[in-house]
């Protein structure tokens, strides 16, 4: 596997069923920006980048350096757009790269408006494939808060196993800094 | 919101004493013994830590000790040498690295001469080091991983009383380029008895 990812192709849109991925880029902000706004009170139990929550100007530089991280290939995050009326879903992203193996995990998150329709599932499952096919991937994780039911669900539903439960490995500044154990979750090429 | 806390500013003692053993911050001119006990367990080393190489002269083992000395000092990785009381020999090495200091959390890895192995050495040692990020250091999690078919590293772990929480599947390539499990045990606040 090529230890040069910059020279990786890697497709700058990708389709689903459903909906249209694709990384964000300078103007993005204000898109970003509304969805986090609307989807604050969930967003925030959970993302630490979301605690405080996030102004315009914060959104468009997230945009702005994923474009650039995109490039590099240190982080791949995607916009989900829904095809049928490019209407903004939510964002999943691929980033921590180890090269030698290779693996990555997968982050995401999505407009409480939009949610409940399976979309998430769907983008994971895409981005999953395409770390496997196109990065050769050995190895893809996803790693939530034991108490996150809903983001479990998801990786559930895009079968990713549950390899263990890591017990006070972090605090949950939305609840007050309480420990909070963290599941990690993977799936692995079939043999 | 929890204040960080400044570890440079923790008191860390630079030597720890077990029933056999003095765990010791290494020290400035401490490479020819380090470098024999590498040279003699090299076969076992290389074959599971990434650092072990070609094995190291002595100057590159006085290189590795400066750096684990301000290391130390900076609370960035804790590195103790394993010396039998009875008659000074160097038995081995364990880090207490990976700081979370937010949590707190830790993990503790170790290594031993081949020549020293199977009298319980690090078994003590871990025991040690684990009073110690608790007691000393307030942890909530202390951390041992493995790779997945380091029999004698895992046993080490269960032995100290850790739980094995997890195995991390095509995790890491070992130092022979294969594909390889990470096994993940640990200790938390609410069960550790000292």
């Amino acid at each position: 596997m090529s230890d040069q990812p910059l020279l990786l192709d890697i497709p700058d849109q990708l389709e689903t069923d459903r909906l249209l991925l694709r990384p964000p880029r300078a103007g993005d902000g204000p898109v970003i920006n509304a969805a986090i706004q609307e989807s604050l009170p969930e967003l925030r139990l959970w993302m630490p980048w979301a605690y405080e929550g996030q102004t315009l100007e914060q959104s468009e530089t997230f945009a702005r350096e994923s474009a650039a991280k995109f490039t590099l290939r240190e982080m791949l995050n995607f916009m989900l757009w829904r095809r049928v009326d490019m209407q903004f879903v939510g964002m999943c992203g691929m980033f921590d790269f180890n090269w030698s193996i290779p693996s990555c995990e997968i982050g995401y998150w999505q407009r409480t408006s939009m949610s409940g329709q399976g979309y998430v599932t769907e983008a994971v499952n895409a981005l999953t494939d395409f770390a496997f096919e196109t990065l050769g991937a050995q190895r893809v994780q996803i790693r939530l808060g034991a108490d996150n039911h809903r983001s479990a669900g998801v990786a559930e539903r895009a079968g990713y196993t549950l390899e263990g439960t890591l017990r006070n490995t972090a605090r949950n500044i939305a609840r007050d800094n309480q420990l909070e154990a963290v599941r990690v979750y993977a799936r692995i090429p079939e043999k | 919101m929890v204040d960080k806390p400044n570890p440079i500013l923790i008191d860390v003692p630079e030597q720890l004493e077990t029933e056999r053993l003095l765990l010791r911050m290494p020290a400035v001119g401490d490479a020819q013994s380090i470098t024999e006990g590498i040279h003699e367990s090299l076969p076992e080393l290389q074959r599971w830590m990434p650092w072990a190489g070609d094995g190291q002269t002595l100057i590159e083992t006085e290189i590795v000790l400066r750096r684990a000395i301000t290391s130390f000092l900076l609370r960035e990785s804790l590195t103790y040498r394993l010396i039998r009381k009875q008659d000074g020999q160097f038995v081995g090495a364990s880090s207490v690295f990976n700081f979370d200091w937010t949590v707190m959390r830790c993990e503790i890895g170790y290594w031993q001469r081949t020549s020293m192995s199977g009298q319980g050495y690090v078994t003590e040692t871990v025991n040690a080091l684990t009073d110690f990020a608790f007691e000393t250091l307030s942890a909530q999690r202390v951390e041992i991983r493995c790779e997945g078919s380091n029999r004698r590293s895992a046993a080490v772990a269960e032995r100290a009383g850790y739980t094995l929480e997890a195995r991390l599947r095509n995790h890491r390539r070992n130092p022979l380029g294969e594909l390889a499990d990470t096994l993940i045990y640990s200790k938390i606040a609410q069960e550790y008895v000292s």
